[in-house]
């Protein structure tokens, strides 16, 4: 018997010391592959899923779901030249690719503009999101009072660094995941001919949806901030394209229970008809499950705010040589301004709107014209600039 | 939140009074540098060190008592060397000058420590270290013999994280007994300790431990380096140490591990962490520390794992219990009563309907009763403490409900969540989580779910901006690292933790080779067998033979 015993397996592990030359590099590859995903994937849902039906319905008809799947393989596409651009300028980030393309000061100036939209945008994103919160749990609290609040872990989580928004992505996954099983319930009632006939709407409306779906899936651009963090850069387009493709496939499954669950004519009346799903949820305990899932959704809001917040305060880091941490600090004011002009739900509405344009056009058009001049111009490679050197005060054991 | 940090620190620099520059002439005198004088002059300077020190005994021994023909001073502190010892050290002195070829200082003879003494300020430490210091006319150099023998409370059992299964004995406040416990667990060369001394005054002992192949020498070149950076004039305990050495000084969660269990202790050294040993103080600090080892006890260990899991997953749903269940209370009552189901509507509005106050100060006034209770029962004697019990649990939550200040639910609930805080097995993270209940109450008192979510929100956000060591604080959490799981909600069959826990980065990963696969099947055994060669298993595989 003793013959027929397995040699003892003892894997020889060798020792993990991390020596002088590792650490050095060690200090901007914070985030693993998963986080890049999840970030992405987190920064992408924001308050968009909550209309998302409607507007895609009223587009496309019960033909909607198409353009979903259209709105993925566009960005899918931005996201191929957004990775050729990136490794074109090996560890460079955004701020640094424009002073590389465009010299000194178009490129700041470009870079101070990159930097107002991401403010811009995550007023927008809080603002919207206080709103929702308004009209479903506080029909009288005071606006102002509210969108200070969320601000607060906002900040909080933004002036921790890049290395902190990773950790938190993979945290809220954790923390929200359940709302995305709330869809079983109205799932089960799907009608299935309320789907049919497939390819009813012409391809312009589907087209027309894919416009409407890309404000909410604006946040991929991000990664042109994010990318000199990233450990594997070998595998970025894998983790953000996963990303990407999680969110649709996320906002996909929406779309569908919606359209199968009311119809496309009761679905264009619903204002947001991802939270009246929610409502039909009636658990043993808890009735009007959608008070926690609006509660719940403010971790998705904080962590798409905390990333544009934190890819604005990057630009004064860089300009400046400031504190990241400073940097965010300095772009709060102006943040809470923004948030503050749209004082009723129309001109809020009218910003949602202008901004969501904005966005789609910046995160689609942007990497591919830089990377059209780079080209033009023959630019590449990352330069001699200081700033993007690796710094020690970002050494830290993780 | 940093700002107003900031801000308090500067009104309290600016409150404090800074006394007036002292006359030269009130300084203290320093002690005289360089070697020894003559014997005399040796004699006068201990007195004038030790002058109105009426602990340490400095005597002058008449010629011929001690040393043939010399004279010969001693000086001890009385309450740290007894008697017995201090003879055991003049005896020793006197061979020491009678037959130097037989004994010699600097080595460790076969009673005693001996140590040959170079200035004044040596002499002086070496007495207040409780050795005592024995110079002669005859000699030119002093020696110093370890008398050290001090005060201390025997060996006990845990009182704060006391088990039913495992190892009973716990640390004292005596640090060689706690070096021994320990040493005593790991016999390996790879143990290493290392002394230094903190306090300008107290001049504490600390000894960092770790094991030499397994933990990461960063944390260890940190670890020393924080405690070498520690300036104050004294030490009390090993968590008053910590929150010197702290990532985040002003964090309310502790950083470092505290214990009172050797084997906890011994388990973490295994895991490639540091150890803090700190004299006059129970607790051991290991580091780096993360957010689940507070919910880990030594006797999970012992326990088969099915239950070491499900009380594991219990202490873990404790904590969102203990932090939030009142607060929920709050914010459901006070704005989302369309939450609860209607039959339970009913029958909270009934308990609610005498109560005159908001929730929100309804479920304050509760919460801050029981933390009366719990800390009037915790200073006071046991038999007194019951009483307290009794009070509190029958007289007050009864009456109270019945008097109308509060609700029947919402004394379960703050009930509860109390309950709940205790199963934390650590007292300093239970008391932490006690405490972040009360801003969490008031934000869902004011705004709601929203507010609650947001300070729960905050709260975690705090935990991924925590490092205990430079080592991520919510390590198998946030970074997600999945293989750290195994010792998390579920704590898995021994044979398959064989890798150590990665938050550490230890040198040696491998704690065990994957022994399920190579353990020999258990055999049919006959009496006879086993009564007779039962030392050598591997013979008796074969069958049943004689």
């Amino acid at each position: 018997m003793s013959e027929g015993r397995k040699p003892r397996r003892r894997r020889a592990q060798p020792s993990r010391s991390f020596q002088q030359s590792e650490r050095v590099h060690f200090a901007l590859h914070s985030l693993n592959t998963f986080q890049v995903a999840i970030l992405i994937t987190n920064t992408q849902f924001g308050v968009g899923i909550f209309n998302l039906p409607r507007v895609v319905v009223e587009a496309a008809g019960h033909d909607g779901w198409m353009s979903v799947l259209l709105a993925g393989v566009i960005v899918q596409v931005a996201l191929i030249l957004m990775v050729i651009l990136l490794r074109r300028f090996e560890h460079l980030d955004l701020y640094g690719i424009c002073r590389r393309i465009f010299g000194k000061w178009i490129g700041n100036a470009l870079g101070l503009l990159f930097a107002l939209y991401c403010v811009a945008v995550a007023a927008v994103v809080s603002r919207t999101y206080v709103e929702v919160v308004q009209s479903w749990l506080f029909p009288t609290t005071s606006t102002n009072v509210f969108y200070l609040l969320i601000l607060i872990p906002c900040t909080y989580a933004a002036t921790g660094g890049i290395r902190v928004l990773g950790r938190f992505g993979t945290a809220i996954l954790l923390g929200t995941i359940w709302i995305a099983f709330l869809l079983i319930v109205p799932a089960r009632d799907i009608q299935l001919n309320y789907y049919l006939p497939l390819f009813e709407a012409p391809l312009l409306d589907i087209a027309k949806g894919s416009w409407n779906v890309s404000a909410s899936v604006v946040g991929f651009e991000l990664l042109l901030l994010i990318y000199p963090f990233i450990q594997k850069k070998q595998k970025t387009l894998m983790a953000v394209s996963s990303g990407s493709w999680l969110t649709i496939t996320l906002y996909l499954s929406t779309v569908l229970v919606a359209i199968g669950f009311y119809s496309t004519e009761q679905l264009i009346t619903i204002m947001s008809p991802t939270l009246h799903m929610a409502q039909i949820v009636e658990l043993p305990m808890i009735e009007r499950v959608e008070h926690i899932e609006i509660a719940t959704w403010s971790f998705m809001i904080v962590i798409t705010v905390s990333t544009y917040l934190w890819a604005a305060g990057r630009y004064l880091h860089k300009l400046t040589k400031m504190k990241e941490a400073t940097g965010v600090y300095c772009c709060v004011p102006l943040l809470l301004w923004i948030g503050l002009i749209p004082q009723d739900m129309y001109l809020l509405d009218q910003f949602e709107k202008l901004l969501g344009t904005i966005g789609s056009s910046v995160s689609l058009c942007f990497a591919p014209l830089l990377l059209v001049l780079s080209l033009v111009l023959r630019k590449k490679g990352a330069g001699s600039e200081g700033f993007d050197q690796p710094q020690d005060k970002e050494v830290n054991a993780s | 939140m940093f700002l107003m940090m900031k801000l308090l620190r500067t009104i309290m620099k600016k409150m404090h009074n800074r006394p007036r520059a002292d006359r030269p002439d009130d300084q203290p005198r320093t002690l005289p540098e360089g070697p020894l004088g003559s014997f005399d002059e040796n004699i006068k300077q201990m007195k004038e060190a030790f002058n109105s020190c009426n602990d340490v005994l400095l005597r002058e021994l008449p010629p011929g008592l001690v040393v043939g023909g010399g004279r010969t001073f001693i000086a001890y502190i009385e309450s740290l060397s007894p008697y017995q010892a201090v003879d055991r050290a003049l005896a020793t002195f006197h061979s020491l000058i009678e037959k130097p070829q037989r004994i010699r200082p600097d080595e460790t003879t076969g009673n005693a420590q001996v140590l040959t003494v170079e200035t004044i300020q040596d002499a002086v430490a070496k007495v207040l270290d409780g050795w005592t210091v024995c110079m002669s006319d005859r000699s030119a150099s002093a020696y110093a013999f370890n008398t050290y023998i001090p005060p201390v409370r025997p060996i006990d059992r845990s009182e704060t994280e006391s088990v039913m299964l495992g190892p009973q004995e716990a640390f004292t406040e005596s640090i060689q007994s706690n070096l021994g416990l320990i040493r005593k667990r790991l016999r390996t060369p790879q143990l290493k300790f290392e002394f230094m001394t903190i306090g300008t005054y107290t001049h504490t002992y600390v000894a960092i431990a770790y094991l030499s192949g397994i933990t990461q020498q960063e944390y260890i070149d940190s670890i020393r380096a924080r405690l070498e950076h520690v300036e104050t004039d004294g030490i009390f305990d090993a968590s008053d140490l910590a929150q010197r050495i702290d990532d985040n000084p002003v964090s309310p969660f502790p950083q470092y591990h505290m214990t009172e269990r050797p084997e906890r202790v011994v388990s973490h050294l295994l895991d490639g962490k540091t150890a803090v040993v700190v004299d006059g103080s129970p607790l051991v600090l290991t580091s780096p520390a993360s957010f689940i080892e507070f919910f880990q006890s030594s006797e999970d260990y012992s326990n088969r794992w099915v239950s070491a899991s499900v009380i594991r997953t219990l202490r873990l749903v404790g904590v969102l219990i203990s932090i939030s269940l009142s607060a929920v209370y709050v914010a459901v009552v006070t704005y989302h009563y369309q939450m609860i189901p209607s039959d339970m509507l009913i029958t909270l509005t009934e308990s609610r309907s005498r109560v005159p106050f908001p929730p929100v100060y309804e479920t304050l006034l509760l919460e801050v009763t029981i933390e009366l209770l719990r800390e009037a029962g915790a200073r006071l004697p046991t038999k007194v403490g019951q009483t307290i019990g009794i009070v509190g649990g029958i007289v007050i939550g009864q009456a109270a409900v019945s008097a109308g200040l509060t609700s029947n639910i919402l004394v379960i609930a703050v009930a509860l969540s109390t309950i709940a805080s205790f199963i934390t097995p650590s007292y300093i993270m239970s008391t932490a989580l006690r405490a972040i209940r009360f801003p969490l109450i008031i934000l869902a008192g004011w705004w709601g779910m929203y507010g609650l979510f947001l300070g729960l929100l905050m709260i975690m956000i705090h935990f991924l901006r925590l490092s205990s060591l430079g080592a991520p604080y919510f390590s198998p959490f946030a970074p997600l690292r999945l293989s750290d799981w195994k010792d998390t909600f579920l704590r898995v069959p021994t044979p398959w933790m064989n890798y150590r826990s990665t938050n550490t980065r230890p040198r040696e990963t491998q704690r065990q080779p994957f022994e399920a696969e190579i353990t020999p099947p258990a055999t049919p055994t006959s009496a006879k067998w086993d009564s007779g060669r039962r030392s050598d298993p591997d013979d008796g595989q074969g069958g049943d033979q004689p």
